[in-house]
C-alpha cells in the first residue's frame, strides 16, 4: 500500500482501471495497424473487428467489478455506477462500429484514426462516469471531446464536416473554459477538488459564500448544458449534427449525451446535493427551455439527422426534470430512461446508416416508400420513432412513464405536464417522418433491397433491444435501481 | 366465473397479440394462410368473451375471474407490488368485452377484401384488439394505460395507409386528438398512484383508497375530458366525424363500435370508481355536456351529405347519451349508459360495414348521387333499414332499450333535460328517414346499376350483428342483470 | 284468456314466414297470411266467450287482469320493473274483433286486388306484421309494452305507404308520416314517463288506481296527460298532427282500408279510452282532448268537402270521424266513442275497399275524371253507397246509432256550442259524402278512357265488400240490449262497455233527439244531392261564389305549407348554423388552429439557428447570465 506526499494511503490497484487501460491499448494497435496497413496486408475488416475485439475483453473486464466499490488513488471511484456506465458506452461503440463500418469505410477520410479516436473518446466518457475528483471529470471531459472535434470532421468530400466541426471545437472551447472557471469557483467554495470533502464542507453553512457559490453552479451547468446540448447552450448540436459521419452523429446522441448525465448525477447527487436550493430552479428552467424549443423546432425540419439533432435535444430536456427532481427513485428512472433513450436513438441511427449506405441520402423525403422497397428497415425505424414518440409495447413509454411517474411522485408535476404536452408535439414530426415511409409509392426504382449482414445484426438486436425494454423493463430497472444505489449510500 | 377464469381473460388480448406477431412471420402473398388465422383467432375471440359474458355471475363478487402476475416491483419508485398483469371483470367490462368479441368478427371478415398489403393491415387491426381487449379486462392502472394507448397506437397508420378521401388529415388530427387526452389521463394516473402512496398500481386496492376531495374535484374532471376526447365528448369530437369519414371499414367499425366505448369506460373506472365524489361533484357537467352533445350531433347530421359523416355526428349524438346517462347517479340511468356503449357499438359498426361495402364498389358515399338502391341491393338495404330503425330507438331493437333507461333515469334526475333527450330521439328519426328515402327509395339512379349486392361475408357480418340488435332489443335481461347489479352494488354514489 | 298472447304471435310468425322464404312458398304465401287470419278471428271468437265469464250477475269485473306477465327487465328487484303482461277488458273486446275481422277482409280483398303486383309476398308479409303489431297494441297491459306495439304499428305503416317505393310521392309520404307520428310519440314516451315518476310503474291499471286514490299533484298529472294525448293525436291524425294522414294515400288502397281507416288510426282513441279513468281526474287535459278532436272534425269535414282525389276525400273523412270519437271521450263517453270506432270500422274500410275497386277497374282516383260508373260496376256503387249512407248516419244505418250516441252525450255534458258545432259537423259529412258518391257513380263520365277501362271487380273483391256493407247496415244494432243479449252478451254494448265510474247504462231511443239527428243527415244528404246530381252546376257556382273560402279549405288551411315553411327554415336553418359552427369554430378555428399555432412558434423559433458561431457564443453567455439571474431570484 502505498502513500502520497501528505502520507494519505493511496490505492494503486491499476486493474481497476483495466477497461480503460485496455481500449487505450486497441486504439493504439489500430493506429499502429493502420499505418502498417499494406505490409500486413490487412482486409478492410481488420481495424473495426480489432476495435470490436478490445471493446468486448474491455467490457469482460468492466464485468468483473459488478458489486465492488473501491476508489483508485481517490480519483476514480469504481462502483456499480461507474460499472453501469462503463459497460453502456463499450457496448455503444461496438454497435456503431458493428452497424456502420461498412459507412466508415467508404465515406469517413483517415478510417485508422477515425477508430482509436472513437475508442479514446469512449474510455475518455468512462472515466467522466468514474471521475471522483474535479480535476479528473475535467481531464476525462476534455478526453472524450477533443477526440470528439476532430471525429467530426471526418466526413469525407462534405463541406459542412468542416464548417460544424469548426464551431464545435471553438464553442466546445468557451464552453470547456465556462465549466473551469465554473469549478474554480466550486473549489474555491468548497476548498477540495474531491468529491467527498466539498459535500462535507458544503454540507455546513454557505451563506458568505452565496455568490461564488452562485456563479460557479452556473458556470458548471453552462458548461455541462453545451455537452449535454440544453437550451440556450445547444446551438452547435444540429449543425454538428448534420456535419459528422452518421455514427459519430450516433455516437454524439448517446455516449457524450450520457456521459454528461453521468457526470451530472455524480456531482448535483454527491457534492453539489447540500446546496440544491441554488440550482434546482436553473436546472428546472434549463429543462422547461430545453423539451419545450428542442420538440417545436423539430417540427420545421427536412433532414433526418436535424431531426434526431433537435428530437435528442427535446429528450436531454426530459432527462434534465430528473436531475431538477434528484432522489434515488427519479435518479435510477434517469439510468432507466438514458438506457430505452440510448437503444431507440441507435436503432434509429443504425437504420439511418444503413440507408445512407443504399441511397446516399439523409433527407426526409428520400425515405419514400420504404415499407415497400425495405419494410424490415422501415420496421426498426417506426419502432424507433414510435418509441422515441412514447409510444406503447415499446421502450419509450415504459421508460418516460417511469421517468415522469418518478418525478412527480418528488413533487414536480407541472414539469411532467410540459413534458408530456411537449412529447405529444414531438409525436408529430415523427409521424412525418413515418409517413413517408408508408404512405408514399417509392421513387425510382421500387425492387426491394437487403443490408449486410453487419447491417442487420446490429439493427436487429437494437429492435430486439427496443421490444425487451418496452415489454418486459424490469430487469433492465433492477440494474438501474442497482447502479444509482452507491451515489445515495 | 372463476379464478381459472382469469386465464381466459388473458388469452382475449394475448390472441390477437400472438395473431399478429405470427402475422409478422407468415410471407404477404400467402393470402390463403392469412385469411385462415385471422379467421381462427377472431373466432377464439369471439367464443371466449361470449363464454365470459355468460359465465359472469352476476350475484357474486363484484370482479371476477380476478387473478394477477407480478411485472415489476420492489424497484425505485415501485413497492412490493408495483406493476401487476392483474386482470378481471365486472359486468360493465363483461358487455364491453362481449361488444368487442362481436364486432371483431365482421370486422374480419370483411377486411378479407383488402388486396393492398393485406397482411400489414390485420397485423395493425388486431394490435388494435389487443389494446382494447386489454383495456376492458385489465386491474391495473399501469396496464390499463398501457394497453389503452396500445389500441390507438396502430390507428395513425391504419387510416392514413388504407384509408380513403381526407385520410392524412384526419388519420392525424385524430391521433393529435387522442394524444392530448392521454396526457391527461397520464397526469391522473400519476397523480392517483402517487397520492395513495400505496406503492401499488393495482385498481382494486386504489378503489379502496379514500382520495381526499378536493384531490378528486382537481383530477376527476382530468380523466373525463382526457377518456372524454376518445369517447368523442362535445367538444372534443371534432376528430370523430373526418376520423370515421376517412378510416377503412373494418377500422371505422372497431373505432366506432369499440374504441370510443373505451373512453365511456375509462371515464367509469378511472373517473367514477376512483374518484366517487369528484364524480358526483362533476356529475351536472357530464349532463350538459351530454345533452348538448346529443342535440349538436343530431342537429348537425341534419345537415351532412357524406353517409360516414352523417353516421359520424350520429355517433357524437349517440355518445352524448352515454354521458347523459353516466351524469345521471342513478342506476337506471347509467345501466341505460353502458347499455348505449353497447348498442351503440353494434350498431355503428353494422353501419359501417353497410357503408364500407357500398363505398368499395362506387367510390361515392354522397347521399344525393343515390337513389332507389332498394332496388339495386335490396338485402344491403334491409340490413341498412334495421341499423338505421336501431339507431333511431325503434323499441324492439338494441337502441331503444338503452334510450329508454337514460330517458328514464335522466327524467328521475333532471326532467327537462329528459324531455330534450327524448326530442332527440325524433331528430335521430329525421335525419335518417331523409337518407332513408333519398337513398333507398325513389326511382332507381341507373347510375349505379353496376354496382352489386353484398358479398356473403358481408352478409354473414350484417346478420351478426343484426342479430345482436334484435336480440339485445328483444331480450334484455342477459344485459340489464350484469350491468345493472354491477353498478347498484359497486359504483360509490351512484343509487337506485 | 290467459294465453291472449297467442292473438299477436300468430301473424308475427306468418310475418317471419313470408318476410324471410316467401319466394319458396306456393303463391308467395298469400294463403298462408290469410289462414293465419282466419285462425286469428276464429280464437278471437273464443276470447270473446270466455270473456262472458267476466260478467258476474251482469256486473263487469274483469277478472285476472294480468292475464299474462312475463319480467323483462328488472332492476332493483321490481323498483324498475318492465313487465310483457296482457290485459283484457271490455275496451279491448271491442278492439279485438274489429282489427282481426277487419284484418282478414282486406286481406281477401288484397288477393284480388295486388295481383301481379312485384313484391306481392313482401305485402302480406308487412300486412301480417302490421295485424300482430296492432293486436299487441290492445292487448297490453302495460304502457311501455303498449309503445312497443304502438311504434311498431308505426314501422308498419311506414313499410306499406312506402310500398310502391319508386314513387317518390311514397317514399315522401311515408317519410311525412313516420315522423309526424314520431313527433306525436316524444309526447306519448314523456307522458308514459312522467307517470312512472311517480307511480313507479308502468302498469295501466295500477297508474289507474294511483291516479284515483290522488297519488298525482293536480297540474303535473294534466301536464302528463297531455303529453300521452300528443301521442294518441299523433296516431289518430288530430290536429295539429293530422298533416300526414291524406298523404298517407298513397300506399296501396287495402292498407289505406285496413291501416288508416279501420284500426291504426283508432289507436290513439283506443289509448284515450284505455286512460279516460286517469283523463276523469284531470278535466283540464279532457277538454284539450275535447276540443281538439271538435276542431279537427270539423277542419277535416271542410277539406273533405272540396277534396277531389277519392281516397283523400275518405281520409278526411276518417280524420273528422275520428275527431267525433275524441269529442265522445272529451265528454267521457266510453261507451259512445267505443261504438262509434265500432260502426266506423265497418263502413270505412267498406268505403275504402269501395274506392279501391274503382281504382283497380278505372287507374282513376280523381273524382272529375269519374263518374257514371253504376251501370258498369253495380256492386261497388250499391255497397259504396250503403256506406256512405251509414257514414251520413242515415236513420238505421251502422253510423246513425253511434253518431247519435256521441252527439247525445255531447249535448248532454258538453257545451251547447260545441253541439252546435258537432252537428253542422255532422251534416257537412253526409254532403260531401253524397257528393263523392254522386260524382262517382252517377251523372255522366268525365273521362271516357277511364269509363270504357271500368269494369267489375273479381267476386274475391266484392264478397269482401258485401260481408261489410251488411255489416255498415247492422253493426249498430249492437246498442239494443235484445240484440247484444242475441249475441250471447249480457245486454247492448252500452251494458258492456262502460266506465266502472259511470256504470252500465241501458239503451233506450230519444225519438225526438235522433228525429232531429236523422233530419241534419237527410238534409245533408238533399244540399248534397241538390248541388251536386247531374252535372254539380250549383257546386260550381258555389265555388266561383268564394273562391278564397275553396282555396282555403282545398289548400287544408296552408297548414301544410307552414310545416314545410318551418322545417326548412327553422330546423334545417338551426342545423347550418351549427354545421358551420363545428366547422369553423370547434375544428378549423379550435383544432387545427392550436395546431398551426405551434407549428408557427416553431417556424419562428427556427430562426435562432443562424449557423453564425458569435451568435451561438453570445447566445451561450446570455445563457449563463440567465441562470445566474434565475439562481439569485429564486435564492
Amino acid at each position: 500500500m502505498t502513500t502520497d506526499l501528505l502520507g494519505n494511503d493511496l490505492n494503486l490497484r491499476y486493474e481497476l482501471l483495466g477497461p480503460e487501460i485496455a481500449i487505450a491499448i486497441t486504439a493504439m494497435l489500430v493506429l499502429f495497424a493502420d499505418a502498417f496497413r499494406k505490409e500486413l496486408n490487412l482486409g478492410r475488416f481488420a481495424l473495426p473487428a480489432l476495435s470490436v475485439v478490445g471493446l468486448i475483453v474491455a467490457i469482460v473486464l468492466s464485468a468483473l467489478w459488478i458489486d465492488e466499490n473501491e476508489d483508485f488513488a481517490r480519483l476514480v471511484q469504481i462502483d456499480d455506477f461507474t460499472t453501469f456506465f462503463r459497460i453502456l458506452f463499450l457496448s455503444v461503440t461496438l454497435i456503431v462500429i458493428v452497424g456502420s463500418h461498412e459507412y466508415i469505410e467508404r465515406n469517413v477520410s483517415h478510417v485508422g484514426e477515425f477508430y482509436s479516436l472513437l475508442l479514446f473518446s469512449t474510455a475518455g466518457a468512462m472515466l467522466m462516469a468514474g471521475a471522483r475528483d474535479l480535476l479528473t471529470a475535467y481531464l476525462a471531459i476534455e478526453v472524450m471531446s477533443f477526440s470528439l472535434y476532430i471525429l467530426v470532421s471526418l466526413t469525407k468530400n462534405d463541406a459542412r464536416s468542416g464548417e460544424s466541426s469548426l464551431k464545435y471545437v471553438l464553442l466546445g472551447g468557451v464552453a470547456s473554459a465556462m465549466l473551469l472557471y465554473g469549478l474554480s469557483f466550486i473549489y474555491g467554495v468548497g476548498g477540495s477538488t474531491q468529491y467527498s470533502e466539498i459535500t462535507a464542507t458544503l454540507s455546513g453553512s454557505t451563506a458568505d459564500v452565496e455568490l461564488p457559490l452562485v456563479l460557479g453552479l452556473a458556470l458548471i451547468i453552462a458548461g455541462l448544458g453545451f455537452k449535454a446540448s440544453a437550451v440556450p447552450f445547444h446551438m452547435w448540436t444540429p449543425d454538428a449534427y448534420e456535419g459528422a459521419p452518421i455514427p459519430i452523429t450516433a455516437y454524439l446522441s448517446a455516449t457524450s449525451k450520457a456521459a454528461t448525465f453521468a457526470l451530472l448525477l455524480r456531482w448535483f447527487a454527491g457534492p453539489l446535493l447540500p446546496v440544491i436550493d441554488e440550482w434546482q430552479w436553473m436546472i428546472a428552467s434549463l429543462a422547461v427551455a430545453t423539451m419545450v424549443v428542442g420538440n417545436l423546432v423539430a417540427l420545421q425540419q427536412t433532414n433526418i439527422k436535424r431531426l434526431m439533432a433537435y428530437s435528442s435535444i427535446g429528450q436531454v430536456g426530459f432527462m434534465l426534470m430528473a436531475i431538477t427532481a434528484i432522489s434515488d427513485t427519479t435518479g435510477s428512472a434517469l439510468l432507466l430512461h438514458l438506457t430505452g433513450y440510448i437503444i431507440t436513438n441507435l436503432a434509429v441511427f443504425m437504420a439511418v446508416v444503413a440507408f445512407y449506405n443504399k441511397t446516399g441520402s439523409e433527407e426526409i423525403a428520400s425515405l419514400r416508400g420504404l415499407a415497400q422497397t425495405n419494410p424490415y428497415l422501415a420496421l426498426v425505424m417506426t419502432a424507433g420513432l414510435f418509441s422515441l414518440a412514447g409510444m406503447p409495447l415499446l421502450a419509450g413509454f415504459l421508460t418516460k412513464f417511469i421517468l415522469f411517474q418518478s418525478v412527480v411522485s418528488e413533487g414536480y408535476t407541472w414539469l411532467v405536464v410540459i413534458a408530456l404536452v411537449s412529447s405529444t408535439v414531438s409525436l408529430y414530426y415523427y409521424l412525418q417522418v413515418i409517413r413517408y415511409m408508408y404512405l408514399y409509392e417509392p421513387e425510382g426504382e421500387t425492387e426491394r433491397w437487403r443490408l449486410t449482414p453487419t447491417g442487420y445484426l446490429a439493427t436487429g438486436a437494437l429492435l430486439v433491444g427496443v421490444l425487451w425494454v418496452g415489454i418486459y423493463a424490469a430487469p433492465f430497472y433492477t440494474v438501474a435501481d442497482r447502479a444509482i444505489a452507491p451515489l445515495f449510500a | 366465473m372463476t379464478e381459472s377464469d382469469a386465464v381466459l381473460l388473458l388469452a382475449l388480448f394475448l390472441i390477437p397479440l400472438g395473431t399478429a406477431a405470427l402475422l409478422m412471420l407468415v410471407p404477404s402473398r400467402e393470402r390463403s394462410l392469412i385469411v385462415g388465422l385471422t379467421a381462427a383467432s377472431s373466432l377464439a375471440m369471439f367464443v371466449i368473451s361470449l363464454y365470459v359474458f355468460v359465465a359472469y355471475d352476476f350475484n357474486g363478487a363484484q370482479f371476477q375471474g380476478v387473478d394477477a402476475w407480478n411485472y415489476m416491483h420492489n424497484v425505485g419508485l415501485l413497492g412490493e407490488e408495483g406493476i401487476q398483469l392483474k386482470v378481471g371483470i365486472d359486468g360493465i367490462a363483461a358487455a364491453m368485452v362481449l361488444l368487442t368479441g362481436i364486432v371483431i368478427l365482421p370486422g374480419t371478415w370483411v377486411s378479407w377484401k383488402i388486396q393492398n398489403r393485406m397482411k400489414d393491415f390485420f397485423i395493425l387491426l388486431y394490435i388494435l384488439t389487443a389494446g382494447v381487449f386489454g383495456t376492458f379486462v385489465m386491474l391495473d392502472m399501469f396496464m390499463w394505460f398501457l394497453l389503452y394507448e396500445t389500441a390507438l397506437l396502430p390507428m395513425y397508420l391504419l387510416i392514413a395507409v388504407w384509408g380513403s378521401t381526407r385520410k392524412e388529415y384526419g388519420a392525424m388530427k385524430l391521433m393529435m386528438m387522442l394524444l392530448a387526452g392521454s396526457i391527461l389521463i397520464f397526469t391522473a394516473i400519476f397523480a392517483l398512484y402517487a397520492e395513495a402512496g400505496l406503492g401499488t398500481f393495482d385498481m382494486v386496492d386504489l378503489y379502496a383508497f379514500d382520495y381526499d376531495e378536493d384531490f378528486q374535484k382537481i383530477y376527476f374532471p382530468m380523466v373525463a375530458v382526457g377518456c372524454g376526447i376518445l369517447a368523442a365528448m362535445f367538444p372534443f369530437h371534432s376528430w370523430s366525424p373526418d376520423g370515421h369519414a376517412s378510416a377503412p371499414t373494418a377500422v371505422s367499425m372497431l373505432h366506432a363500435g369499440v374504441l370510443m366505448k373505451l373512453g365511456a369506460f375509462g371515464i367509469i373506472r378511472l373517473g367514477f370508481q376512483m374518484m366517487p365524489e369528484g364524480g358526483e361533484f362533476w356529475a351536472p357537467a357530464l349532463i350538459l355536456v351530454g345533452i348538448t352533445a346529443a342535440l349538436y350531433g343530431a342537429i348537425s347530421a341534419l345537415r351532412q351529405d357524406d353517409l360516414k359523416l352523417m353516421t359520424g355526428f350520429s355517433s357524437i349524438s349517440h355518445m352524448g347519451y352515454v354521458m347523459l346517462g353516466l351524469g345521471t347517479m342513478n342506476v337506471i340511468g347509467w345501466t341505460g349508459a353502458v347499455l348505449q356503449m353497447f348498442a351503440h357499438g353494434i350498431m355503428t359498426a353494422l353501419f359501417f360495414l353497410l357503408i364500407g361495402a357500398m363505398y368499395d364498389q362506387s367510390h361515392n358515399r354522397d347521399i344525393p348521387n343515390f337513389s332507389g338502391m332498394a332496388k339495386q341491393m335490396p338485402i344491403w338495404t334491409v340490413f341498412f333499414v334495421i341499423a338505421g330503425l336501431a339507431s333511431l330507438g325503434l323499441p324492439g331493437m338494441s337502441g331503444f332499450v338503452a334510450e329508454v333507461h337514460i330517458f328514464i333515469g335522466t327524467f328521475r334526475a333532471y326532467p327537462v333535460v329528459g324531455g330534450l333527450a327524448v326530442l332527440t330521439a325524433a331528430i335521430t328519426a329525421t335525419y335518417l328517414l331523409r337518407m332513408f328515402s333519398q337513398v333507398f327509395f325513389g326511382e332507381f339512379n341507373p347510375r349505379w346499376s353496376e354496382l352489386k349486392e353484398i358479398t356473403y361475408a358481408e352478409r354473414a357480418g350484417a346478420a351478426v350483428l343484426a342479430g345482436t340488435i334484435l336480440l339485445l332489443g328483444l331480450w334484455p335481461s342477459p344485459w340489464v342483470d350484469r350491468i345493472a347489479t354491477t353498478i347498484e352494488t359497486t359504483i360509490p354514489g351512484v343509487h337506485l | 284468456m290467459e294465453q291472449v298472447w297467442i292473438l299477436p304471435a300468430i301473424p308475427f310468425a306468418t310475418f317471419l314466414v313470408l318476410g324471410l322464404f316467401n319466394r319458396f312458398i306456393p303463391r308467395r304465401g298469400d294463403g298462408l297470411a290469410v289462414l293465419g287470419m282466419a285462425a286469428v278471428v276464429v280464437l278471437v271468437g273464443v276470447v270473446l266467450a270466455d270473456f262472458q265469464n267476466f260478467f258476474v250477475d251482469g256486473i263487469f269485473t274483469p277478472g285476472g287482469e294480468h292475464a299474462y306477465a312475463e319480467e323483462w327487465v328488472d332492476i332493483g328487484q321490481g323498483f324498475f320493473l318492465i313487465e310483457f303482461s296482457t290485459y283484457v277488458d271490455s275496451v279491448t273486446m271491442v278492439m279485438l274483433p274489429v282489427v282481426s275481422f277487419v284484418a282478414l277482409m282486406v286481406l281477401v280483398y288484397s288477393i284480388g286486388y295486388m295481383k301481379g303486383e312485384q313484391r306481392y309476398g313482401w305485402y302480406f308479409a308487412a300486412l301480417s306484421l302490421f295485424v300482430s303489431a296492432m293486436l299487441l297494441l290492445v292487448i297490453s297491459g302495460n304502457l311501455l309494452q303498449l309503445y312497443l306495439a304502438w311504434e311498431g304499428v308505426g314501422l308498419a305503416s311506414y313499410l306499406l305507404i312506402g310500398f310502391y317505393w319508386e314513387r317518390q310521392a311514397a317514399a315522401e309520404a311515408a317519410k311525412k308520416a313516420f315522423i309526424t307520428t314520431r313527433i306525436g310519440d316524444v309526447g306519448l314516451l314523456i307522458g308514459i314517463i312522467l307517470l312512472w315518476r311517480v307511480t313507479g310503474s308502468f302498469d295501466i291499471q295500477e297508474i289507474i288506481h294511483a291516479a284515483q286514490e290522488g297519488v298525482f299533484d293536480q297540474t303535473y298529472l294534466t301536464v302528463a296527460m297531455i303529453f300521452l294525448f300528443a301521442g294518441a293525436a299523433g296516431k289518430s291524425a288530430q290536429f295539429p298532427f293530422h298533416v300526414w294522414l291524406p298523404d298517407a294515400m298513397e300506399g296501396p288502397t287495402p292498407v289505406s282500408a285496413l291501416i288508416h281507416a279501420a284500426t291504426m288510426v283508432v289507436a290513439g282513441v283506443y289509448l284515450v279510452a284505455r286512460m279516460l279513468p286517469v283523463y276523469d281526474e284531470v278535466l283540464i287535459a279532457r277538454d284539450v282532448v275535447l276540443y281538439t278532436g271538435l276542431l279537427t272534425a270539423l277542419m277535416a269535414a271542410t277539406m273533405g268537402l272540396v277534396a277531389t282525389d277519392i281516397k283523400r276525400v275518405l281520409a278526411f273523412s276518417t280524420v273528422s270521424q275520428l275527431g267525433f270519437m275524441f269529442v265522445a271521450l272529451g265528454v267521457g263517453a266510453l261507451t259512445a266513442a267505443m261504438f262509434h270506432l265500432f260502426t266506423h270500422a265497418f263502413f270505412k274500410s267498406l268505403l275504402f275497399l269501395g274506392s279501391g275497386s274503382v281504382i283497380h277497374a278505372t287507374d282513376e282516383q280523381e273524382v272529375q275524371e269519374l263518374g257514371g260508373l253504376r251501370k258498369k260496376m253495380p256492386v261497388t256503387t250499391i255497397t259504396f253507397t250503403i256506406g256512405s249512407l251509414a257514414l251520413a248516419g242515415l236513420p238505421f244505418l251502422a253510423g246513425f246509432w253511434s253518431k247519435d250516441e256521441i252527439l247525445h252525450d255531447l249535448q248532454k255534458h258538453g257545451p251547447m256550442w260545441a253541439y252546435v258545432v258537432l252537428a253542422a259537423t255532422a251534416a257537412l259529412t253526409a254532403i260531401y259524402t253524397t257528393r263523392v258518391v254522386l260524382l262517382t257513380f252517377f251523372g255522366k263520365p268525365k273521362n271516357q278512357q277511364a269509363y270504357d277501362r271500368a269494369h267489375e271487380s273479381p267476386p274475391i273483391m266484392t264478397v269482401p265488400l258485401m260481408i261489410l256493407a251488411a255489416l255498415a247496415i247492422v253493426a249498430g244494432f249492437v246498442t239494443y240490449t235484445g240484440v247484444g243479449e242475441a249475441l250471447g252478451f249480457v245486454g247492448g254494448i252500452g251494458e258492456v262497455v262502460y266506465l266502472p265510474a259511470e256504470g252500465a247504462h241501458r239503451f233506450e231511443l230519444d225519438w225526438a233527439f235522433a228525429a232531429g239527428a236523422s233530419a241534419t243527415a237527410v238534409a245533408g244528404v238533399v244540399i248534397g244531392v241538390a248541388y251536386w246530381w247531374g252535372d254539380a252546376k250549383r257546386a260550381v257556382a258555389a265555388r266561383n261564389w268564394a273562391p278564397e273560402l275553396h282555396q282555403l279549405f282545398a289548400r287544408r288551411y296552408y297548414i301544410d305549407e307552414l310545416y314545410q315553411a318551418v322545417i326548412n327554415n327553422v330546423v334545417m336553418g338551426a342545423s347550418r348554423v351549427v354545421a358551420w359552427f363545428d366547422k369553423k369554430v370547434v375544428n378549423e378555428t379550435g383544432v387545427d388552429g392550436a395546431t398551426q399555432f405551434i407549428g408557427f412558434l416553431g417556424y419562428r423559433l427556427k430562426f435562432l439557428q443562424t449557423g453564425r458561431i458569435p451568435n451561438y457564443a453570445l447566445g451561450m453567455a446570455l445563457g449563463v447570465a440567465a441562470l445566474a439571474v434565475v439562481a439569485i431570484g429564486t435564492t
